[in-house]
């Protein structure tokens, strides 16, 4: 089950996008298989540039924030939240997120 | 704040003809069958719909708004006051939404509504929201203007909607 406020649920789309849209272009243009090359150079980059991605994306969507109020006894508060995000988490925060993500599971991968 | 009535939305036959027609004719044309489920759901929901549609469609507000606080008929707790309300948060849950409210006196207003309905509710916790929460589909308002409403209420007025979508 997917918890998001506005489009935070097009985290996933952004942090894959290089590795679809640049490795499609380098397979079928120059025969690179960026998932089957000797060097996992390539598919790291992808990656990095899909963490780069989500976060330029996720913090220009969310430069504007939206009001939140909170009537307390004394009088309302007004607290400004993020407008997209994912699981609570702005959506800038999951580029670098995933991308620790995908680095411990590529260390996991290299040392098990 | 003048009293506001907020009633259910007019039933659209044309949506209801889709559901109970279209659909299984569609499923059984692409599956070549129909599956066992939906030969259970039809009768149940064709006599409900039956049963609605002789009953015909409720004249009474569900919703009022009016100086005192915001009376929802189907929350069983009775007029929630403007002064009782904390919070208010949008949720859109598979796109049913809710306003959830989160109130300082919980507990006055929650021992108001019958056991059944208390326990049915605290399902909504598990997505985030509180025990009472205002279904908005299916009225003759949508959700912003609803959420705004509540808010002139509350004596803050322009403030925009933030939903949290459970998909």
């Amino acid at each position: 089950m997917i918890f998001y406020t506005g489009e935070g649920y097009l985290v996933l789309v952004f942090f894959v996008a290089p590795v679809i849209v640049i490795g499609g272009l380098l397979y079928y243009g120059f025969g690179i298989d960026v998932l089957r090359a000797d060097s996992w150079w390539p598919l790291h980059s992808l990656m990095i540039l899909g963490a780069i991605l989500t976060f330029a994306i996720g913090s220009f969507m969310n430069r504007k924030m939206v009001k939140e109020v909170t009537y307390e006894k004394s009088g309302p508060v007004t607290t400004m939240k993020p407008r997209h995000t994912l699981y609570a988490i702005r959506m800038e925060y999951w580029g670098p997120i995933t991308l620790a993500l995908y680095f411990a599971f590529v260390a996991y991968r290299s040392f098990r | 704040m003048s009293p506001i009535e907020i009633r259910l939305a007019p039933l659209s036959y044309w949506r209801l003809l889709l559901i109970f027609i279209v659909a299984p004719v569609g499923i059984y044309l692409y599956l070549g069958y129909l599956p066992f489920i939906i030969w259970i759901i039809l009768p149940i929901a064709l006599i409900s719909l039956l049963f609605k549609l002789i009953r015909g469609q409720s004249k009474k507000p569900i919703i009022i708004l009016d100086e005192h606080g915001v009376f929802d008929r189907r929350l069983k707790v009775g007029v929630i006051e403007w002064g009782d309300i904390r919070r208010m948060k949008s949720y859109s849950l598979s796109g049913a939404e809710y306003i959830s409210l989160e109130l300082h006196n919980m507990k006055k207003y929650a021992s108001r509504r019958p056991l059944w309905l208390g326990a049915i509710s605290q399902v909504q916790r598990v997505f985030g929201m509180t025990s009472i929460a205002i279904s908005t589909n299916g009225l003759d308002v949508d959700h912003a203007t609803l959420v705004q409403w509540l808010h002139e209420g509350c004596g803050m007025e322009g403030v925009e909607a933030r939903t949290v979508d459970i998909g």
